[in-house]
Parts: structure tokens; C-alpha cells; sequence
């Protein structure tokens, strides 16, 4: 149950137009933003609720992706993971870092926020983290015991890939608000 | 739990001799990174499973400021030649004659969805790609697929490549039979062949079920096969027209016939009987001439027939050449429904639309196939698990992909059509328009191919905005047209058999460089790609939808009733088509209109330096573009000859313009050449072939010796074809001294000597 792929999407409820993020992406490619080797843009806006506009890196990419219909900023992990991110739970800290960071970037550049009330964690693994009740267990586990404190206080945690053995595990996580 | 590899877990699931091959193919991964394969025997291997290189992965990438290097963590070590171990790649997945079930899309989308970026993307030759894949992930890739009977041997390389055959075979009103199980056992039968291992270059084969529509484009095959029945004896009897050495490529070959009624017990004999000459006689050294189409044109169509003749009589006796003729079955595939007639019932929103343009009544009655158009042949991931869902339900196995980028289903009872349509509109599969204006077809152009010069995919993108947004009022004449978008002059768009099509080039002004596109028109897509457009004039991406636009509505007006396309360029005049678009071929000034200066849907300052060709920098005074102009000139007048029947003075005038564009080479540095022909191609020779600077970094040569064979030998006979060819060669020679000057301007900027080994 090590999984090597690793996606988290923060959510955006506002309207958005993919047109005005091509050249903000590009921006951040030449300015060197993001955390990781960031390659290149690939522009998919004319597939519905496809993955959107992408930043292609080595390690990982990020994307503004329309999955589901729901627009999110997300980042997934696929490679070389950073030395010391050797527990599934010190991996979701680090994807869960580089998309938050990519997210202040968004707000930074464009104005538009993500929703803090939630987050989807998606595990494209199939051979580590196949979609079972088991898996969903094991993940809802180190999730709720988040030893770094990195998702703050979570809750709810959803499975919502349903039972679909050909889907890739996928779970919401709610976060309340924090008192202020 | 027990850690487990994809190896272990499907083990048992993949025949295995394929199997054993990725095993292989593993074991040479690893014996690469410990030095012990070359980049080229490593570079052929991998380019033979499909696992093909993509823009940047020599590790350079010009972000729009500069050039720069790109950090991978490689450390040295290449997958070929100036290709970065760690730099994504494309792996290509070849799905003969396009046909595939639910199973395999899935497992497909899978894997885009774990090593690649969510999208599927569908070819121009049938096949699917995934983009962005690392070299280490494609062992797990292949096995995945094994474990659902694909495999990607021979996707790429020297080798028989991805067979095509129309993808309503069998369903199909015109069709004299479905050639779905002979283009299969051609697959099979050829598929890692000892006879098809030697070839100098490619191989491309395609089946047709009828020699007027467009589904199987025989006729830029290397060999392609149309089918034909006769009655003998009393019985139906089936044949092939067999057809050789087409191809689209840089000059266009139409493919001639190699034989007319070969019966279908002798197809694959004969195949491997090319498949011999072919990797005998073919040439080896030159790339650019090893193709079958020029062996085919150097040894004439009759040697050759007579070759593969003689060829054929000693094959040793193969019994898997008709073994597969027991199977053939008439009807390949079974409806999973009845076939129940649409009755009246209530149809959703958009149904009528989508009914005009997206169904075909299949020769059996009651049923359909329907054509799930793609924008730019992409499917996400997502959709694709849809797909197989609805296909699962309605039809069962039958989903084919298409040369024009689309999946269709087949055998979808007429009853169930709103079902079917509500279904795939729920996942935005279907969108209208199938094979109409809307429908652009695009190879991958910048977005991801070494190659590429101008971006198709993001103009393709662009037309098909502007198209949709207001398709409801475009004519119906318009609707109706074809058009295909290549990056470059390579082809894989297949802009040469669109109503228009386009290929991107490069321009220069206020040396930057301004990304353009040819305007080709006239191509004929029926009668299996039936003639090829010729190249009009090069206009800047930014006003190539003014061009299109101010084309098809003076097409829309002028056309008599029932007029095509095709035949209306001929009859309009493609001197009458240059004066309209000359308003648009200018490029404004930077300071006036900087976005002529960058591509579309991609806001980065447009550069040649991705591909390898040196970016402009300092001043350099050029008499090169005034003299070039010259000869652009020359080539478009012999253009007007060609279409007026003057072949020989079209030949010629094709011929000066290439001496005109070599001399204003040679003018910006020795002003004093002269007119004399002799003395400019031996200029020419010394100062830009013999140094290389007017190599193209892919083609080499190729370009400088069509002036050169041209010279040393006028044709003896000029019809036509070679007054065609000529025109092709000229304007190809004109386009690399575009280059060249580019090249030695940005060498002169950087104030380096000229790099001579570029
Ligand atoms: C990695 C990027 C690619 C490279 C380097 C490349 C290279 C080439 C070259 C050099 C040619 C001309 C060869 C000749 O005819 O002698 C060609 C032709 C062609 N390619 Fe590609 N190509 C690439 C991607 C693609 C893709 C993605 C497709 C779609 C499947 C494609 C389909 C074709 C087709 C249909 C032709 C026309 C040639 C024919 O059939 O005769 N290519 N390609
Ligand atoms: S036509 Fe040119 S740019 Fe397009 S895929 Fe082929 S080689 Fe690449």
C-alpha cells in the first residue's frame, strides 16, 4: 500500500476562464514558481470536463483541471519523490504543499480563490492502491491520523470513486472551518 | 499485503511470447543505463515498441525569454541520440484498422490516467497515443496492454507500420465486403516477420472495401488493397486492387497499381514478396529517399512488378497465407440488439442536429454507426470510461477509431439512438458536425512533435471556435469541406487531401521569426485520397482564419450548383486564389502588432530554436528576402502552367524558381553571381551544401539535391506528375533558404563562426 502517484485538487467555486490562465502558466514555467521541474503547458480546454490546462514537470504536474465538472487546481505526484517522503503520509504533506503553493500562486495572479472547506486526494495507482474498501481503510486511516497536521481539522472523509474496481481510489476530505 | 509488481500480477494474463518481448524489452532499459547498447541500437529498439521521443527532450526548451536548459536528473545518460533519459516521450499504441472493445479502451484509459495526462489521443493512421510518458513507465504500460491482446510492436521505426482499413467495414452501403479480417491477418502475418525487419524506413499498408469514398486512403499507402468481387463459375468470388508506393510525406506520391484482381488467397504472399524487394533493393543510407515510393519510381512501376513477380515464385510455402481464409466469416461481428426502427418517440434537445451529421444507416437494415467526434482527436480518461459503459450497453464489442481523429460505434439499433445520445451528451461526446467544416483534423504540430514548426493543433483549435460559433449560418457548401492542419511539411496532418489545408512554416521579419502557414487547396479526400492540393502562398498563423474565411465565402458565392471544392479551385483558378489571400501574406511590425510574432494558443515568442535551428539576434542587412521573393514568384507562375496544362513550361518554371532561390542565397554574399545557371548551382553547392548550412536538421539534404538532380539532368518526358513533383521540389527548396538565411542570421547575431554540423 505505497503508492508512487499521488493527486491532490483543491477546489474552485468561482467562475473561471482556462483562455487567461495559458499565458499566467507560461509565466510561472519562466519565472521557475513551482516546486519541481515544471517541462511544459498542455492545453486540453477543448475536452469537456477533461483535464484542462496542465503544467507537464518531471516529478510532477499541476494542472486547472474540469474533472467531474468541478474545476480545481491540482498537483500529482509521479515521480522521484523528495528525500524523507517515505511513509504515505509524508507524501501527502509534500503534494499537498506543491498544490497549496500553486493555489497562492492562482490567487496571487488572477484573484481567484480555492475552497478551504475541502480537498479530493486522488491515487492513480492501481497496482499499489487498487479501489477497494480495503485501500479506501488504510488511506481514511493515515488521513485521519495526519501526524504532520498538515490537512488542519478534518470533518468528514469520503470515499467517492464508488466501488468501481476500473476507477482510481478516490476520497474527499472535509475540513471545518477554523475558528477565528 | 504483499508487494507486487505488474509483472508478477499479470503473468498469466499476456500471451507469452509477448510477453517474453517486453520482458526483453525491459532487460534492454537496464543493460542502457549500464552503457552497454549504443544510443542508436537503443534509439531503433525503442522507436520499434512505440516509444517514440517528443518535443524538448533533447533538454532545451525556449520559454518565451530565452532558451534554457532543462534540469533532468538523467545526468548524462540518453535514450537515443541527443534524447534525454529523463525527458517525457510519446508512446504510440497501434490499434489495427482501428478496431477495439470496451476492455481495451478502458485499460487504455487507465493508463493515460496513471503515466500520462488524462487523454487518449487518436491519429491520423488509427492508432492511439499517450503523450508525456517516461521511458521507465512504458514496460507497465505494455504489459497493461498485453493483458487486454494489444501490443505496440512495430508502432514506430523501420517497420510495417499500424495497418488501416475503413472503419465501417462490413457495415458499409459501398463496400463489396468487409476487409476486416484480411487487414488482421495482414497484421498478424507481418507483424515481427523475418522478411519486414531490413526495411530502410517505414511501411504503411491500408485496406479499403470500395475505391470511390475516402475510408481506407489507399492511395498514399505504401500498399494498399481495394477490394473487388466477380462472379466465377456461378460463385462470388473476392479480390484485391493492390496499390504501390503512395505517400504523403514531403512530395506526394499517388501509389500506382501493382496488380489489378489478385485473389485474397494471394495477398499476404504477395506482401511478403514487396516486403523482400522492398528490403533489398530499398535505400538504406539516404532517410529521405527510403521510402517504397522511390524505389517504385526508380526502378519503374514494370521492374518492379516484375520484381515482386519473381519474388513471389520462390517464397518457400507458408500456410498462415490462407489459414485465415477458413475464418473469414461474412459478417464479422454480431449486434448485441435487434434491429428496431426509430417510432416516434419523444427526442432529446440537440438529437436532430447530431442525427444529421453523426449517423450512418448501415448496409443492415434497423442499425447504425454513429461517429463520436472529437475536438482534435482527444478523449479524456473520464469519457472513455463512459464510452465502454455505453458501448457495453447498446452495442457490445464494436468501437473503431478513425483517420479523421473520431471513435464510432457500430451497430446501434435505430430504436435506441436518443438513449445513446442523451448518453454521450451527458459526457460532452456528442457534438455534431462529424467529418464536416467543425471537424478539423490536426496532427500534434508544436504541442509535443520534434518537428514541428507552427502550432496546427492551437490554429486547429482556433477555426473550430470560430467555425462553431457560427455554423448555424455558414453555407451549406461550406459545412461540407475538409480541413487538415499540419505542422510542418511532413504531412501527418494529411493537409494534401483536404478541401484546405495547411502546413506551418516560418517567416522572417525584423529578424524574429513570425510563424506562418502554406495554404494547400484542391486536395481531393474521396476516392481514397483521390489528388493532392498544391501550396498557394504562405500567410501568418494570425490571419490564416481572414484567409479561410475570405476563401470559402467567395467558394460559397461563386460555385456553380452541385460545384465541389476540388472543382471549383480548378475552375476559379489559382491565380484568381492568390490575389485573394496577397492581402494577408504581409506580417505588420512588431511595434504595431506583436502577437503576429507568437502562435496560436501559445502566448511565447515564437521561435524556430525548439527544433534545433539557431535563434535570430543581431542586425543583418539581407538582400535575401527581396531576390527570394523572385523565385516564390516563379514557383506560383509555374503553378498557373500546371493548372493550365503547360506541363513542360510548368516543369521548367519550377526549375528557375530553385535557381532564383539558391542565387538569392548566394547574393547577400557575393553579389556579383550572375545569371548563369552552372555557375550558381556550383556556388550554391560550395558555399551552403558542401558547408551544410542548408541542411534541414531531420531532412539533411534532401532539398539542395532536388536542385541538384534537376540541373545535372532535364526529364525526358514531362507530364503531368513530374511537372507536379517539380513544383513540390521548388517550393520545398524555397522554404529551406528561408531557413538556411534564418540560420546564418542567427549565427551572425551570435557573432559565432557558422555552426557547420547542424
Ligand atoms: C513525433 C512526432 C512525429 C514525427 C517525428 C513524424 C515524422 C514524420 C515524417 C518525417 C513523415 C514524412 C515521412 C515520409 O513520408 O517519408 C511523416 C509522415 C506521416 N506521419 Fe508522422 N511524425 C510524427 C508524428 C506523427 C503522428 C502523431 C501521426 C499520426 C498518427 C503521424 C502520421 C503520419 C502520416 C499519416 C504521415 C503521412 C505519410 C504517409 O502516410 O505516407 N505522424 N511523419
Ligand atoms: S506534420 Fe510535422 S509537426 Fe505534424 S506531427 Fe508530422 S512531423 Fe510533426
Amino acid at each position: 500500500m505505497f503508492p508512487e502517484r499521488i493527486q491532490i485538487k483543491l477546489f474552485i467555486t468561482e467562475e473561471i476562464n482556462l483562455a487567461d490562465l495559458v499565458s499566467v502558466f507560461h509565466g510561472w514555467i519562466q519565472q521557475n514558481e513551482l516546486d519541481g521541474l515544471v517541462l511544459d503547458v498542455a492545453d486540453y480546454r477543448h475536452v469537456p470536463n477533461g483535464p484542462g490546462l496542465l503544467l507537464m514537470g518531471h516529478e510532477g504536474d499541476y494542472a486547472l483541471d474540469l474533472a467531474d465538472g468541478r474545476p480545481g487546481v491540482t498537483y500529482k505526484h509521479k515521480r522521484d519523490w523528495p528525500a524523507g517522503a517515505d511513509t504515505v503520509a509524508a507524501r501527502l504533506g509534500v503534494a499537498l504543499a506543491r498544490v497549496r503553493r500553486a493555489a497562492e500562486l492562482l490567487k496571487r495572479d488572477t484573484g481567484i480563490n480555492v475552497d478551504p472547506a475541502r480537498l479530493e486526494i486522488r491515487i492513480a495507482d492501481r497496482l499499489a492502491v487498487p479501489n477497494t474498501a480495503e485501500s479506501f481503510e488504510a488511506i481514511q486511516q493515515i488521513v485521519l491520523n495526519d501526524p504532520q497536521d498538515v490537512f488542519g481539522p478534518i470533518s468528514a472523509v469520503r470515499n467517492v470513486a464508488g466501488d468501481d474496481p476500473r476507477n482510481a481510489l478516490t476520497i474527499e476530505v472535509e475540513i471545518a472551518p477554523v475558528p477565528v | 499485503m504483499t508487494i507486487t509488481t505488474w509483472k508478477d500480477q499479470l503473468q498469466t494474463a499476456i500471451e507469452p511470447s509477448l510477453a517474453e518481448e517486453i520482458d526483453l524489452f525491459e532487460n534492454q532499459l537496464e543493460l542502457k543505463k549500464q552503457g552497454k547498447l549504443t544510443d542508436q541500437v537503443f534509439g531503433e529498439t525503442r522507436l520499434r515498441r512505440g516509444a517514440y521521443g517528443q518535443r524538448y527532450d533533447n533538454g532545451q526548451r525556449h520559454d518565451g525569454i530565452e532558451s534554457r536548459t532543462l534540469p533532468f536528473p538523467s545526468d548524462g545518460l540518453t535514450k537515443g541520440a541527443e534524447t534525454v533519459w529523463d525527458a517525457p516521450g510519446m508512446q504510440r499504441i497501434k490499434i489495427p484498422y482501428g478496431g477495439l472493445n470496451p476492455e481495451q479502451l478502458e485499460a487504455m484509459a487507465q493508463l493515460a490516467e496513471e503515466y500520462s495526462d488524462n487523454i487518449l489521443h487518436i491519429t491520423t493512421r488509427q492508432d492511439i497515443q499517450l503523450h508525456f510518458i517516461h521511458l521507465e513507465d512504458t514496460p507497465d504500460l505494455m504489459r497493461r496492454l498485453g493483458a487486454v491482446g494489444i501490443t505496440t510492436r512495430e508502432a514506430c521505426g523501420n517497420s510495417v507500420r499500424n495497418i488501416c482499413g475503413c472503419p465501417l467495414a462490413g457495415v458499409c452501403r459501398t463496400e463489396a465486403f468487409d476487409i476486416t479480417p484480411y487487414a488482421d491477418a495482414m497484421t498478424w502475418f507481418l507483424m515481427g516477420h523475418d522478411d519486414v525487419q531490413d526495411f530502410g524506413r517505414k511501411f504503411k499498408i491500408a485496406f479499403s472495401g470500395c475505391a470511390d469514398e475516402a475510408c481506407g486512403l489507399v492511395r498514399f499507402h505504401d500498399l494498399g488493397y481495394v477490394a473487388k468481387t466477380e462472379i466465377v463459375d456461378g460463385e462470388i468470388k473476392r479480390f484485391f486492387d493492390v496499390y504501390v508506393g503512395g505517400g504523403l510525406g514531403t512530395v506526394p506520391h499517388q501509389a500506382k497499381v501493382l496488380a489489378e484482381m489478385v485473389p485474397e488467397a494471394e495477398i499476404l504472399p504477395q506482401a511478403q514478396a514487396v516486403s523482400r524487394v522492398f528490403a533489398r533493393l530499398g535505400e538504406k543510407k539516404n532517410r529521405n529517399r527510403a521510402r517504397l515510393k522511390f524505389l517504385v519510381a526508380k526502378l519503374g512501376l514494370e521492374e518492379f512488378q516484375r520484381l515482386v513477380e519473381e519474388e513471389r515464385k520462390i517464397l518457400p510455402h507458408d500456410d498462415r497465407w490462407t489459414s485465415f481464409l477458413q475464418d473469414v466469416p461474412e459478417q464479422t461481428e454480431v449486434a448485441l440488439k435487434p434491429p428496431t426502427f426509430l417510432n416516434g418517440a419523444p427526442l432529446p434537445e440537440g438529437f436532430n442536429d447530431w442525427y444529421a451529421t453523426n449517423v450512418y444507416h448501415q448496409r443492415q437494415e434497423g442499425y447504425t454507426t454513429i461517429t463520436i467526434k472529437l475536438p482534435l482527436g482527444d478523449i479524456s480518461s473520464d469519457q472513455a470510461y463512459a464510452l465502454a459503459d455505453i458501448a457495453r450497453e447498446y452495442v457490445g464489442e464494436s468501437l473503431r477509431a478513425t483517420v479523421e481523429q473520431n471513435l464510432v460505434l457500430r451497430w446501434v439499433s435505430e430504436k435506441d439512438l436518443p438513449a445513446v445520445f442523451s448518453a454521450l451528451d451527458r459526457w460532452g461526446l456528442a457534438d455534431p458536425g462529424a467529418e464536416k467544416v467543425t471537424d478539423i483534423t490536426s496532427c500534434p504540430g508544436t504541442d509535443t512533435c520534434k518537428l514541428g514548426i507552427a502550432s496546427s493543433r492551437g490554429l486547429s483549435a482556433e477555426l473550430r471556435d470560430r467555425l462553431i460559433e457560427k455554423n448555424g449560418s455558414l453555407d451549406p457548401a461550406i459545412q461540407d469541406l475538409k480541413v487538415k492542419v499540419s505542422g510542418c511539411f511532413n504531412s501527418c496532418g494529411q493537409h494534401h487531401v483536404a478541401d484546405i489545408g495547411f502546413f506551418g512554416n516560418s517567416r522572417r521579419r525584423e529578424n524574429r521569426a513570425v510563424p506562418h502557414f502554406q495554404v494547400v487547396l484542391g486536395g481531393k479526400w474521396k476516392d481514397n485520397g483521390g489528388a493532392y492540393g498544391l501550396a498557394i502562398g504562405a500567410v501568418p498563423s494570425r490571419n490564416i482564419p481572414a484567409v479561410f474565411d475570405t476563401i470559402t465565402e467567395t467558394y460559397a458565392a461563386d460555385r456553380t450548383a452541385e460545384e465541389t471544392f476540388h472543382d471549383w479551385i480548378g475552375r476559379y483558378g489559382k491565380k484568381e486564389v492568390r490575389t485573394l489571400i496577397q492581402p494577408f501574406m504581409d506580417v505588420p511590425s512588431y511595434a504595431e502588432k506583436p502577437e503576429y510574432f507568437s502562435d496560436w494558443g501559445d502566448p511565447r515568442e515564437f521561435t524556430m530554436s525548439d527544433m534545433g535551428i539557431g535563434e535570430c539576434a543581431g542586425e543583418i542587412v539581407s538582400l535575401f528576402e527581396i531576390e527570394v521573393a523572385r523565385a516564390e514568384g516563379e514557383a506560383f507562375d509555374a503553378l498557373i502552367d500546371l493548372d493550365e496544362g503547360r506541363f513542360v513550361e510548368a516543369e521548367a518554371g519550377a526549375y528557375k524558381a530553385m535557381i532564383l532561390a539558391a542565387r538569392a542565397l548566394i547574393r547577400n554574399q557575393y553579389i556579383d553571381i550572375g545569371d548563369d545557371p552552372d555557375r550558381i548551382v556550383a556556388e550554391f553547392k560550395s558555399r551552403f551544401f558542401d558547408t551544410k548550412l542548408f541542411f534541414d536538421r531531420f531532412a539533411k539534404g534532401k532539398f539542395g539535391r532536388y536542385l541538384f538532380s534537376r540541373h545535372a539532368e532535364a526529364p525526358e518526358k514531362i507530364d503531368e506528375e513530374v511537372a507536379r513533383r517539380r513544383i513540390e521540389e521548388a517550393n520545398l527548396f524555397i522554404e529551406a533558404a528561408h531557413a538556411c538565411d534564418a540560420k546564418i542570421a542567427a549565427e551572425a547575431g551570435s557573432g559565432g563562426i557558422p555552426n557547420l554540423l547542424a
